[in-house]
């Protein structure tokens, strides 16, 4: 028999499978414009934005998004993967993936897990090696924190580049409706003695 | 009386006695004093005093309250002590302490006073009372400033309980002699001295006396509260703390109702925010408040973090909400100055909370379209670059009749120009995957390193 503890924790694993995790959201994104994008494809349940309350400020967006089954779930992520799917703007695609337990502010607990702890006093043999664990932990924090500064740079360094190619694809179109309009490209054609369609 | 070690009163260098004050009452060759000169610094009665632990970094503090000499030549001097607020954390309940704040000794019962060996001090202490009690001359801001301590309550060594009102004697000595003194010099600025390591172990048998009689309630005291000062026969002071529920577990959802946002920025702004780092990230919200109270007192609300894929999954943290912005500061210090470790080797990291500030950017790197937003309206070009992306996006057929659809969700299509950008970013996506693999893998092998050096391992 499962107690209700259990139950719930069993119910929240459920939960947990149809659920989909979705990053690199522009900010712009709201639950609205998510629960549209995905009602093609499955039943929206509930969305959840997960607040960005201690890293980098202009991270982009995450959110879980529960749909009604985890088949669904599944075709929605392996849809995302195979074809670039934009939110909200382009061409920077949203990235899909499935939810994990850890990513629940509110999951609930497991019900026979024990957990112990003790206090190291400086005269505990092991206080060194405890406070080295905490100066490693610090470091790695430090390194997550710069690992995120690198990747913004990277996603901005992209856009610019992207944002290059653009301007280059207008100016050429601008050359194009320019001859267009003006005429040239009539008076080319009748000089070649070629046909040009009209629109 | 006492049973301690023989052998330390007559060889004691660069020692004088002060001023005599009598003979013992029952024994007439015990000679009383009221000071006394030790290594260049005259102690009177009533100073307080830094003593020395062998096993022990952290000193106690204590007031001397009688000085004499044994026919055996041995100095003692007997001291009511005060403790440390972490010495008493199970006792604490909702009293706040302050970093720098002690609890007097009160009450009948172990750990009040007891007599120690001359040797054993290290220097003297200024300890100045904050009690409000007409009895006590208030102290100035000056002294205040200078104070290594203060005290503003007692701790009542019967039962176990911080009390604001004073009485009018501890163990035998009027409380007056406790307070601060009026016009008095002798407290203020100790000399500086470094703390010397040499020093004797003390009060060897300051918690043996009365064993016998121990009550149940005084087994408890002795385990939580004295540890750490008196029982030199356990080799540690490693006490396992199961963490179970809080006590008042159900009632914490009573004020769910309010945004988290909106709790954390109200606790940020008034300092009683705090970011808990390396605990296991399975754990629940309400497993972290058990955490805190079993282990720091304090009732607390946490939110967990939740992982994402750019971070360590080693690592859980979360935000912890304290009541008061003593209470989290000491938290802070109490977890920096000693180590809390969990399960698995797992060595708990405090720092101040600040939460992100909320960044509504209009721009978001990689999405090209969002500057026709801020563009569209003063200039022509702009739109015209806008018809342009929605002609470069989609095949040139549906260009016209998609225009519209620029900012609506959609898989693009593999024979534009959004494609190719995309899969650019899908690129980036994949790169960005393997480096914070490469990071994880990292420091996943520095904290097995570190971990394997732990001598103790299992106690859990």
């Amino acid at each position: 028999m499962a107690s209700p503890s259990e139950e719930k924790y069993a119910a929240f694993k459920e939960k947990v499978g149809r659920t989909v995790y979705f990053d690199n959201l522009s900010p712009q994104v709201t639950e609205s414009v998510l629960k549209t994008a995905l009602e093609q494809f499955a039943t929206v349940k509930s969305i959840k934005f997960i607040p960005n309350y201690v890293g980098p400020s202009n991270l982009p967006q995450c959110a879980l998004v529960e749909l009604d089954s985890a088949k669904k779930a599944k075709e929605v992520i392996l849809m995302i993967s195979q074809y670039p799917f934009m939110m909200s703007g382009m061409p920077r695609p949203v990235r899909a993936h499935p939810a994990k337990e850890e990513m629940f502010d509110d999951r609930p607990k497991e019900s026979d897990r024990k957990i112990q702890c003790t206090w190291l006093d400086p005269s505990d043999p092991d206080f060194e090696v405890a406070k080295e664990l905490k100066r490693l932990t610090r470091k790695h924090a430090a390194e997550i924190e710069f690992m995120h500064k690198l990747q913004l740079q990277e996603e901005k360094k992209l856009s610019d580049q992207q944002a290059e190619t653009l301007k280059v694809h207008y100016a050429k179109f601008k050359m194009i409706d320019g001859i267009m309009t003006d005429g040239t490209a009539r008076l080319l054609a009748r000089k070649y003695d070629m046909r040009i369609a009209d629109e | 009386m006492s049973h301690r070690a023989e052998a330390n009163g007559s060889d004691l260098k660069d020692f004088k006695w002060g001023i005599k004050r009598g003979v013992g009452s029952k024994n007439k060759s015990t000679q009383f004093y009221e000071s006394f000169v030790y290594e260049g610094v005259e102690y009177c009665l009533y100073d307080c005093v830094y003593f020395y632990h062998t096993d022990h970094v952290e000193t106690s503090i204590g007031k001397l309250v009688k000085i004499y000499e044994k026919p055996n030549n041995e100095k003692l001097v007997k001291v009511v002590w005060f403790f440390r607020p972490c010495e008493l954390r199970n006792f604490l309940g909702d009293y706040q302490p302050q970093w720098n704040e002690l609890f007097l000794a009160s009450g009948v019962g172990k750990g009040v006073s007891n007599i120690n060996s001359v040797e054993s001090i290290i220097r003297k202490c200024n300890v100045v009372c904050t009690s409000k009690d007409r009895r006590n001359p208030e102290p100035s801001k000056a002294e205040l400033k200078i104070a290594d301590f203060f005290f503003s309550h007692t701790f009542d060594a019967g039962r176990f309980a911080i009390v604001g009102e004073f009485p009018d004697e501890i163990d035998a000595i009027k409380v007056e002699q406790f307070f601060n003194r009026k016009g008095d010099k002798t407290t203020s600025n100790p000399p500086c001295v470094p703390f010397p390591h040499k020093k004797r172990k003390i009060i060897e048998e300051k918690l043996t006396i009365n064993q016998s009689s121990k009550s149940p309630g005084e087994e408890e005291f002795d385990e939580n509260a004295e540890k750490l000062r008196q029982d030199k026969r356990t080799k540690t002071s490693r006490e396992v703390i199961e963490v179970t529920e809080r006590p008042d577990a159900d009632r914490r959802n009573w004020f769910k109702n309010m945004p988290w946002d909106e709790r954390l920025r109200i606790a940020e702004e008034s300092g009683t925010l705090v970011l808990l780092n390396n605990l296991d990230p399975s754990y629940t919200s309400s497993e972290v408040e058990d955490l805190v109270w079993h282990a720091l007192k304090e009732k607390v609300a946490a939110r967990m973090i939740e992982w994402s894929p750019t971070f360590n999954k080693h690592y859980g943290r979360a935000l912890v909400i304290f009541k008061t912005k003593d209470a989290a500061e000491s938290a802070i210090s109490e977890l920096n100055r000693r180590c809390l470790i969990l399960g698995e080797g797992r060595v708990v990291c405090a720092k101040k909370g600040t939460i992100t500030e909320p960044c509504k950017q209009s721009k978001f790197a990689g999405h090209l379209v969002l500057e026709r937003h801020v563009l569209q309206k003063q200039n022509r070009e702009m739109v015209e670059l806008t018809q342009l992306m929605a002609y470069l996006f989609f095949s040139p057929h549906q260009g016209s009749k998609l225009r519209n659809a620029v900012s609506t969700s959609h898989c693009s299509q593999q024979n534009t120009i959004e494609y190719a950008m995309a899969t650019d970013w899908l690129q980036l996506y994949k790169r960005s995957d393997a480096w914070w693999n490469a990071l994880c893998q990292k420091q996943e092998e520095e904290i097995e390193a570190a971990r394997s050096k732990l001598k103790w391992k299992g106690i859990f």
